[in-house]
This record gives structure tokens, C-alpha cells and sequence, in this order.
């Protein structure tokens, strides 16, 4: 064979290799654990000295206000301490509520004032947000860009709760305020095909990924998608 | 002769580049096809929120004869300028094409709203699928309505000298998140005129940090009296 027969053939194999490899980055891009994540999220889980203050609303649900905060607060904070979101990634997400009444009645001489809560958890049992579209979502308000990260983070997120998924006590619950809690955090949405981790939190079957919906954030994918994020990794 | 000579050789690198070829093409078409179809998304890396947003401006509108709305232009503009120097203000996005103020809002201020009360005092955006063009909305009322809308101080007032009343005007939405992406701003007249006061709102309005207020100077959270 001559050395030009074998140039061209070294060069052809070359070229088929990198033409192979485009559409398999895209497909390897696509097999990680949350494909379209990092979405939008809270400023104050960049800082490990800054909780994640929340408080809840009752006003549009006849479910009380007791039992609102109950079952919030055993989401975020009492149960599952293994898996749930508290007191992760080295302590940089903590929820604390420290007001015993509901959001609407936060001002500016309370304390704390509005502006010191992070997260509002308002359950509903008809989604008063129109932009919800009547279902559980999150809305972040309080756009900041952040230098070190060169990216825009927010202030604040109020999570609208369908009252019936928070009445339902169990599982249901638990993957709401879970799933609506980790846009919070950064995750976003798996939508089918794009869900190649069902047991997430975030990919969800009324997404058309799997068949349940998970109640808990996974210690294989959620957690450590968020810990890349507060820690400024790469992604996926 | 000569022409199989060259098929026998270069055969393996005239294929490979067919495919190499049909390959980006391919690509290239797809993606094409996807950005025509897109709407508008949300774009944290920049400060201007939005894809379909490709430089810096903001609308005046008084909702009061008390001063005009050429004056309220001037003195937006001439805040912007200043805040133009603000470090961030390029890396955010915010410069390299002039910025724009313009007389007129493209919406209802989210203070009419009747549901305003309801919500606190935080405002009821309206849901977008093609943001304005404009970052932010700059609104100014008389104080008697500022104080009747968002009381002595607004819910998001950290200090008193500096009143901050802003809501999102316009929110936009991909499945069960929706997001700030137009924020509107509430003043009166006379502290449109007070320089820094004006500087400090416009700066939050358009999504940076004050220079006197950085994340370090953000609220610190108090002492919880438990989980």
C-alpha cells in the first residue's frame, strides 16, 4: 500500500470518528441525570451562612393553618432526614421557619420581615396564580445578577400547593412540595424523552417519565446535580 | 486510469466526508428548524432575562399630570447612565448597545390590578409567552397612592430611606415554573428627582445588586428560633 493510500485512509477513519462522535456527545448529554437543569434559583443557596426561610400561606384553602405548616414542614424538614432537601450539600440548603403565622401576615416591621423570607408555600385549593394554569407550580421573583457566577439568581419563590395534593397526606404530598421545592434548588423539569432518571424527584410521570412519581429527591441524581450547582461545577 | 487510481485510494476519505457532511448537515437543519419554531425562553445568563431580548430598555409612564413624561425620560435615562458604570453592568449583558428609554408601558400597572391587595402587595403579573422588550417597567404615582398600595413601606423595603416598590409586571412560563422576566418599578415624583434614590431603584430594577448592597450586604438571616 502506498504511503498516500494509507494517508488517506488514516485520514478517513479520522474524519468518521469525529463524525460518530457529534450525535453520541448529544445522546450522552441527554442520558445525564437532568439533561435541561440548571434552571432558575434561589440566591441564597450560594451561601452557607443564608437559610432558606420559608413561611406558608393558608388563605385560599380550607385545610387550617396548623395543619398547612404541619405538612410542609414534615416535607422539608422532618422527614426522611436521609434523603430529604435539609441541611444537604454541607449544610448550604437549610430551610428554617421561624414565624407562626401565615405569609400574608409578614411586613416590613415583622420579624422577619417579607423581605427576609426566601420561599412562600401558599396551598391553595384552587391555584389563585393564573399563570399556574390551576396546577402546583413554583414562581421565582427578585431577579439579581450574581458576579462570580455570571448568572441571574433569584430572591424569592413563592410555591403555589394544590390544597387536595396537601390534604392527601402521604407520598402525594411529598413529591409536590418536593418536585416544586427543587425548581427552587435549581432543577428542572424531565419531560419524556428527556427524563432518563425516573426515580428523580424532578422527572415525574404526568411528564411521561415512568409510571409513579417519586416522593423523595434521589441521592443519585437530585442531590448531587444540586451540590454541582452550588459549587459552581460543570454540568450535567 | 488516473480517475481509479483515485477512487481505490481516496474511496475511505471520500465517504467519510459524505457522512462527516450529512452528518452536520443534518445537525445544523434540525437546530435551525428548532430556534424558527421556539418562542421565548428564559436567559439567566444574562440580566435581560429573555431570549427575544437583545439590548436594554426601559419604559417611563406617570400615572399623574404632576410631572411629565419627557422629564421622567430624561431623568431615567440619565440614572441609567450613571448606573452604566456599575462593574457589572457589561458582564451582566446590560451594555455594548445603546440603551433605551421610552415614554409608554406596554401594559396595565400591576397596581390596578383588583387582586393587588390579595396578593400582598407583590403584585399580579401578567403571564407572557413573548416578554416586551422592555426590562422594566418605570411607573410614578403619587405618594398618596404608593403609601395606599404598598403602605408605609413596601414588602420588599429593607431600609426605610429606601423605599423599594417593585412587582413583576410580566412572568413567563415553561410548565409548572414561571418566572420574573419584566419587573415594574413604583415612585413618585419627587423621588424620581432624588438622585440616589433613583439610582437604587433603577439598579434593582434591572436586576443588579447596588454597589452599596452586595450579596455580603444582604439581608443575614436571624437567629431561628428553630426548625
Amino acid at each position: 500500500m502506498s504511503r498516500t493510500a494509507s494517508a488517506s485512509r488514516a485520514i478517513g477513519l479520522l474524519v468518521v470518528l469525529v463524525a460518530v462522535s457529534i450525535p453520541l456527545s448529544i445522546a450522552t448529554n441527554v442520558s445525564a441525570h437532568h439533561p435541561k437543569s440548571p434552571g432558575s434559583y434561589l440566591h441564597s443557596i450560594r451561601s452557607v451562612s443564608q437559610t432558606e426561610q420559608y413561611c406558608v400561606d393558608d388563605y385560599y384553602t380550607t385545610l387550617s393553618f396548623a395543619t398547612v405548616l404541619d405538612r410542609v414542614r414534615a416535607t422539608l424538614i422532618v422527614e426522611r432526614t436521609d434523603v430529604n432537601w435539609d441541611m444537604k450539600q454541607g449544610g448550604y440548603t437549610d430551610f428554617r421557619t421561624t414565624w407562626d403565622y401565615p405569609c400574608r401576615s409578614l411586613n416590613s416591621s415583622t420579624t422577619p420581615t417579607r423581605a427576609e423570607i426566601e420561599l412562600e408555600y401558599h396551598v391553595q385549593d384552587t391555584i389563585q396564580e393564573s399563570a399556574c394554569g390551576g396546577t402546583s407550580c413554583a414562581v421565582h421573583f427578585g431577579s439579581t445578577w450574581s458576579g462570580p457566577y455570571g448568572r441571574t439568581e433569584y430572591q424569592y419563590y413563592n410555591i403555589y400547593l394544590r390544597g387536595s395534593l396537601i390534604s392527601a397526606d402521604g407520598d402525594v404530598r411529598r413529591h409536590v412540595v418536593n418536585h416544586e421545592t427543587g425548581h427552587a434548588l435549581g432543577l428542572a423539569d424531565g419531560y419524556a424523552p428527556d427524563c432518563p432518571s425516573p426515580a428523580s424527584v424532578m422527572h415525574p410521570s404526568y411528564y411521561g417519565c415512568g409510571s409513579t412519581n417519586v416522593p423523595w429527591p434521589s441521592l443519585g441524581g437530585d442531590h448531587p446535580t444540586v451540590n454541582k450547582l452550588i459549587f459552581g461545577q460543570a454540568w450535567p | 486510469m488516473i480517475s481509479s487510481r483515485f477512487n481505490h485510494r481516496h474511496r475511505p476519505l471520500v465517504l467519510a466526508l459524505l457522512l462527516a457532511t450529512t452528518t452536520i448537515l443534518a445537525i445544523v437543519v434540525q437546530q435551525s428548524g428548532t430556534s424558527q419554531l421556539a418562542r421565548a425562553e428564559i436567559d439567566n445568563t444574562t440580566a435581560l432575562l429573555t431570549t427575544n431580548r437583545t439590548s436594554l430598555k426601559v419604559c417611563v409612564q406617570p400615572l399623574i399630570p404632576d410631572i411629565t413624561a419627557a422629564k421622567s425620560q430624561v431623568l431615567v435615562q440619565q440614572a441609567l447612565a450613571r448606573i452604566a458604570r456599575h462593574p457589572d453592568f457589561i458582564r451582566a449583558g446590560l451594555g455594548g448597545k445603546p440603551v433605551t428609554v421610552d415614554i409608554g408601558c406596554p401594559g396595565t400597572a400591576t397596581i390596578d390590578n383588583p387582586r393587588f391587595e390579595a396578593t400582598n402587595k407583590l403584585g399580579v403579573p401578567a403571564e407572557v409567552t413573548t416578554p416586551s422588550q422592555y426590562r422594566a417597567f418605570v411607573y410614578i404615582a403619587s405618594p398618596e397612592r404608593l403609601i395606599h398600595s404598598f403602605g408605609e413601606n413596601s414588602p420588599r423595603t429593607l431600609t426605610r430611606e429606601r423605599p423599594l416598590r417593585t412587582t413583576a409586571q410580566e412572568l413567563l412560563c415553561d410548565g409548572d415554573t414561571c418566572g420574573e422576566v419584566t419587573v415594574a418599578a413604583y415612585m413618585s415624583p419627587e423621588e424620581l428627582r432624588t438622585m440616589p434614590l433613583l439610582d437604587y431603584v433603577v439598579t434593582h430594577a434591572i436586576g443588579l445588586w447596588p454597589v452599596d448592597e452586595s450579596p455580603a450586604d444582604a439581608p443575614a438571616s436571624i437567629d431561628p428560633r428553630g426548625k
